[in-house]
């Protein structure tokens, strides 16, 4: 190097050390407007939970069932999470690169506060490749190829007192994969008073789930089909783990919705509706939401059609007469199957259309017709 | 029939056949997977990469043992049914033995996937041509005295001409792709079978029963397969109907009620599909009151229903498909039939680019419906001169708008600079420019400062006063667009001074979205197309490709350097035959007849290049390299010529200097191989056609990889030019080279 690029680096490199390091909060302030967003190319080197050394400096992540194996200097399936030098950390802590205040009818959680807003976030990285994935361009990607913010969770909280936003989401990529990140704004967040909830395919281990079951108030778990083979060959995951943490997290009595993203002619046939109902009801209960929801072409997936009218319908009433109290169909604005209906007298108690409640008859969490308890999370 | 013309028939049939089964499978591709340029590119410079191939190694087998008659119809005979051995692995186009390169159900691929797909799907008929031509020369060169190589050469163009003409003009609108295909194994068959047959009573018993029985065998299994080949092609996605078009693949699916329709592959819409085509309205509610639209593309039976909403809009639709119009009509229910009738809608069939900026009809709004820029004929509604010509149809304070790809999450930073290329490209014409971000991002420009807005309550105002009823856009949906984290986004874009201008001979933004779609598939595609874009004095190297023979001075090999002018002849004819491709795609349309009369003018020009040198050396020219000189040199200038016409004069005028082009192009390539066949034959008393097919098409193939996919959309369409010179002055080198020695005498 020429002694001319030696003294120009150091100059740089000095001026640099001047400038604030962090330039969202200082410059301008995230905490006093709120909104800034300035991206930075820095990721975290946070340390990261739930792994074991292995031999060398190699370690096992145990933080999902794919159990990857992880020598120095490389990442999990995830792409989020590092080894360096037998110490596992995550890149992505505070690198949010997705962030909206939107209805919680949204992720979609009917049963949850309706009618509130939540501030949803997301970072890159996703522990499975869903080829319809609607998020493919944070998810399947590494945390150097998006646009991240340094968003702490203190300024989550912040952003959430000083906006009146009573919950926030962990949503759009998969959670599970910045895990420490919602983990750490969980803690922060419920001293001030502000509910979570994660919205996940539920690819996760037992005990990584159980620790986070204990900070946040309710889930949304994306169960992508009922079928090994499709989750095989589609999702690149497995089906049999997610079905154990959805009897985890009844267990543990947070509140769960299920989304099923019906997916024309991969996993829409009526049998399959029918065995994943009757696994519901046998294992998870009656009184789980689930969402018949409608898919629409996207990533690797553009070559299908939407979902007809027709097969989510068969769906809901398949739901509704295997026994489930409140099937839904979503991703079809003003579809009747969007309310939600008193199980017991058939009422409409919450109107919807799309993310919008027109009309609310429920009166603490009772049905205002016939006084008939409806389980969610109403306050 | 003498040896003679059964030689010079076999070329000329190969040429034929290649050229049809070439077709068949992008057509196929095209139809299933929504192939882009970039698939083109790699298709053809993998079709012309395993052809050379096949040249080139068969070229040693030849030279240990004679091409007889009967390899070379039995070689034939194999490259007309290898397309059928492909068919046992229960997919046309994918195949058999490995996850990794099989083409399955209902999903998009990226360019290395259907590379790896191309390459076993395409290698057998590809080597085998390759491998015939080069026994045919052999052939041809020991039956007579002739310049074997140079016949063979315009023949087997010639070939590929008559195919071309007869596919465009003819069959593919009579045949469905799988009956071409039928059809051409069958005459395949009966070809290499009548050629046997006339040394029929030469053969014995067993010979001739072996004979009977192979073809009554692959004739059975032919005919059998081909019940269900429809079936095998169409299996993976359920479509039916499938119709071709001029300009496009059509096909659809009906499931209970509702309809898909399907162009090239990729969904063109769903009815019913209120959501998404009431977003229009968010357009159409920034003015309280106007008169007429221009949509461009014949909207969806959704979109022209909410737009038929306001009772005082008069609707002219600018579509270059009739067909694709009369398609969807044949599907639709009377009621949804009904909006394409309605009184006020007048319909405008053409080329929509030309139709439209021709027309006299100001309007208050265009309407851009064509998608994202996935082409360069697309590109065409997304550059300057189109937004300049629009600005001024447009009634003072009207508006132009379309949709395109946009992201809930924050804009990663090749996303940034695709917007920021279109904001670019708009605000470099008018003076008030607004983004929506909805679920695609609507870009909305006005002629006029007339301050368009994204607020709510204007936006709501304006839907009392049109007395518009909506189900999905209302007053919730539209406080949650008004997200502040987006907003903020699409200030960044807007105030972005670095996005570039996107015009017709420059497609920036046809680039951007190329990367866009790579990213979906990281990987090779995506690193190739990212390093270019980063490394821009990486694409000015690339002008240096045609010079890769100035080594072979440096190494002495006098053999060598008379194939590289193969290799120039390639490399100069596959540059000019896109650069012409992408010209008239970017100045007029993508009509694929026309495409194919520029291939066919192409082939014409080849042929006749091809035989002026046949035509000196048997008149004893005294030094055809002179004549070969003023010739290349006139090409050049008539080609800076012709892109000058093309800029300056109308558009006949520019049409016809383009087709001139294609003439020209091909007439330089072929002239150009052909001297140098020539040259080596009286020079080394023989020919090695391996060799020189080889270097043509591998010189063809680097050329279409890059000038289609890096040196036009990042350089734009004059760097052409620059690698034209390249060629030119290599050549001169590589002939002055030859001027100091005694290689001088023989030429």
């Amino acid at each position: 190097m020429k002694r001319r690029t030696v003294l120009k680096t150091f100059a740089c490199g000095a001026c640099a050390s001047l400038l604030p390091i962090n330039p969202i909060r200082q410059g301008g302030g995230l905490v006093e407007n709120a909104l800034c967003l300035d991206t930075t190319d820095t990721l975290s080197d946070v340390d990261a939970m739930f792994y074991e050394k292995r031999e060398g400096t190699a370690i096992e992540c145990l933080l999902c069932p794919r159990h990857c194996r992880v020598t120095d200097l490389e990442r999990g399936y995830c792409g989020v999470r590092e080894n360096r030098d037998g110490r596992y950390i995550t890149l992505v802590h505070s690198r949010a690169c997705a962030m909206n205040i939107d209805p919680i009818e949204k992720k979609p959680l009917f049963h949850f506060k309706p009618g509130t807003p939540a501030f949803s976030i997301a970072t890159a990285g996703c522990n499975v490749n869903c080829q319809f994935c609607q998020n493919w361009d944070i998810s399947q990607v590494r945390p150097e190829q998006v646009a991240n913010v340094e968003l702490t969770p203190e300024d989550i909280t912040q952003i959430c007192r000083q906006r009146r936003v009573p919950t926030i989401a962990y949503t759009y990529s998969e959670p599970v994969v910045f895990y420490e990140y919602m983990y750490d704004t969980c803690l922060k967040s419920r001293k001030n008073g502000i509910k979570n909830v994660v919205i996940t395919g539920g690819y996760i281990e037992e005990k990584p789930l159980r620790k986070l079951l204990g900070l946040v108030d309710a889930v949304k778990v994306d169960l992508k089909a009922f079928s090994e083979d499709y989750y095989r060959e589609i999702v690149n995951g497995e089906l049999q783990p997610v079905l154990e943490a959805l009897k985890i997290i009844r267990e543990e009595g947070v509140w769960l919705e299920l989304v099923y993203l019906m997916v024309p002619t991969l996993n829409d046939s009526e049998d399959e509706i029918k065995q994943l109902c009757g696994w519901i009801l046998e294992n998870l209960g009656d009184r789980v939401p689930i969402h018949f929801t409608r898919f629409h072409p996207a990533y690797l997936m553009k070559n299908l059609p939407s979902t007809p009218l027709e097969s989510l319908e068969k769906a809901y009433t398949t739901a509704s007469q295997s026994g489930l109290r409140y099937p839904y169909v979503g991703n079809v604005p003003g579809h009747d199957g969007e309310h939600t209906r008193c199980p017991d007298c058939k009422k409409i108690v919450i109107r919807r259309r799309g993310f919008t409640i027109l009309e609310n008859d429920l009166m603490e969490g009772r049905c205002r017709f016939c006084e008939q308890d409806l389980d969610g999370v109403w306050s | 029939m003498t040896s003679k013309t059964a030689l010079l028939f076999l070329p000329f049939f190969y040429g034929f056949l290649t050229l049809t089964f070439q077709a068949v499978f992008i057509r196929q591709l095209v139809s299933f997977y929504g192939a882009s340029e970039i698939n083109y590119a790699v298709i053809i410079t993998l079709w012309m990469i395993l052809t050379g191939l096949g040249a080139w190694m068969f070229e040693k087998i030849f030279v240990s043992r004679k091409a007889s008659y009967k390899a070379l119809f039995s070689m034939t005979l194999l490259g007309a049914v290898s397309p059928l051995l492909l068919l046992i692995s229960n997919n046309f186009i994918g195949l058999v033995c490995g996850y990794d390169i099989s083409l399955s159900s209902s999903r998009i691929y990226g360019f290395t996937t259907v590379a790896l797909a191309s390459l076993f799907v395409m290698s057998p008929l590809c080597l085998l041509s390759g491998a015939v031509f080069t026994g045919i020369v052999r052939k041809m060169t020991a039956v007579s005295e002739e310049q074997g190589l140079a016949s063979a050469y315009i023949v087997e163009a010639l070939g590929a001409l008559t195919a071309g003409i007869l596919m465009s003009l003819l069959i593919f609108q009579l045949f469905e792709d799988y009956q071409v295909l039928a059809g051409m194994v069958v005459i395949a068959l009966a070809v290499a079978s009548t050629v046997i047959l006339l040394r029929w009573f030469k053969l014995d018993l067993a010979k001739k029963t072996a004979y009977v029985t192979s073809i009554i065998v692959i004739a059975v299994f032919t005919a059998i397969y081909f019940q269900s080949f429809e079936q095998v092609l169409y299996h993976n996605r359920n479509r039916t109907d499938p119709y071709s078009t001029p300009y496009q693949m059509l096909s659809s699916r009906t499931d209970a009620g509702q309809l898909t329709v399907f162009s090239n592959g990729v969904k063109r819409f769903t009815t019913p599909d209120r959501e998404s085509a009431e977003l229009v309205h968010l357009v159409l509610w920034q003015k309280a009151s106007f008169e007429r639209i221009a949509v461009i593309g014949l909207p969806s039976p959704d979109l022209l229903h909410e737009l038929l909403k306001y009772s005082q809009a008069k609707i002219d639709i600018y579509e270059i498909d009739r067909d694709y119009y009369d398609y969807i009509r044949s599907h639709l229910n009377s009621k949804k039939k009904s909006c394409y009738e309605d009184r006020r809608l007048t319909y405008f069939w053409g080329d929509p680019h030309f139709r439209f900026l021709n027309s006299d009809r100001a309007c208050d709004f265009i309407l851009v419906n064509v998608g994202d820029p996935q082409g360069i004929s697309s590109n065409r509604y997304f550059t300057h001169t189109f937004y300049e010509r629009s600005a001024k149809l447009l009634k003072a304070g009207g508006i132009l708008a379309f949709e395109t790809r946009g992201s809930g999450n924050l804009l990663r930073k090749n996303l940034k600079a695709y917007l920021s290329s279109l904001a670019a490209t708009l605000k470099s014409v008018f003076p008030d420019l607004a983004v929506i971000p909805a679920e695609r991002y609507i870009f909305m420009a006005s002629n006029e400062n007339i301050s368009m807005d994204i607020d709510v309550d204007l936006w709501l105002r304006n839907k009392r006063f049109h007395d518009i009823n909506t189900v999905y856009v209302d007053s919730v949906y539209l406080d949650y667009l008004n997200q502040p984290f987006k907003l903020m986004e699409i200030e960044q874009v807007l105030a972005d001074t670095a996005g570039q201008v996107n015009r017709s001979l420059r497609p920036i933004v046809y680039y951007f979205n190329m990367i866009l779609h790579a990213e979906m598939f990281r990987g090779f595609e995506q690193g190739f197309m990212l390093f270019f874009k980063n490394h821009p004095l990486a694409v000015r190297v690339l002008y240096v490709l045609p010079a890769l023979p100035l080594l072979l001075i440096m190494l002495r090999r006098r053999k060598a350097k008379l194939v590289s002018g193969a290799y120039l002849a390639g490399f100069a004819g596959m540059l000019m035959q896109i650069t012409v491709i992408v010209m008239f795609q970017a100045l007029f349309s993508n009509i694929f007849s026309r495409i194919a009369l520029l291939n066919g003018l192409f082939m014409f020009g080849l042929a006749v290049g091809g035989y002026l040198p046949i035509f000196w050396d048997s008149r004893k020219v005294r030094n055809p390299l002179r004549f070969a000189f003023s010739l290349m040199l006139s090409g050049v200038l008539m080609f800076i010529f012709a892109i000058v016409l093309s800029q300056v004069f109308a558009d006949s005028v520019r049409q016809i200097s383009i087709l001139l082009l294609a003439v020209i192009s091909g007439g330089f390539s072929g002239c150009l191989f052909n001297l140098s066949a020539v040259a080596y034959r009286k020079r080394f008393g023989s020919e090695i056609a391996g060799a020189f097919y080889f270097a043509d098409l591998v010189g063809g193939a680097l050329a279409g990889a890059v000038i289609a996919t890096v040196t036009i959309p990042l350089a734009g369409v004059y760097s052409s030019l620059y690698i034209m010179i390249t060629v030119v002055v290599t050549y001169i080198i590589l002939n002055l080279s030859f001027r100091n020695r005694e290689e001088r005498r023989s030429l």
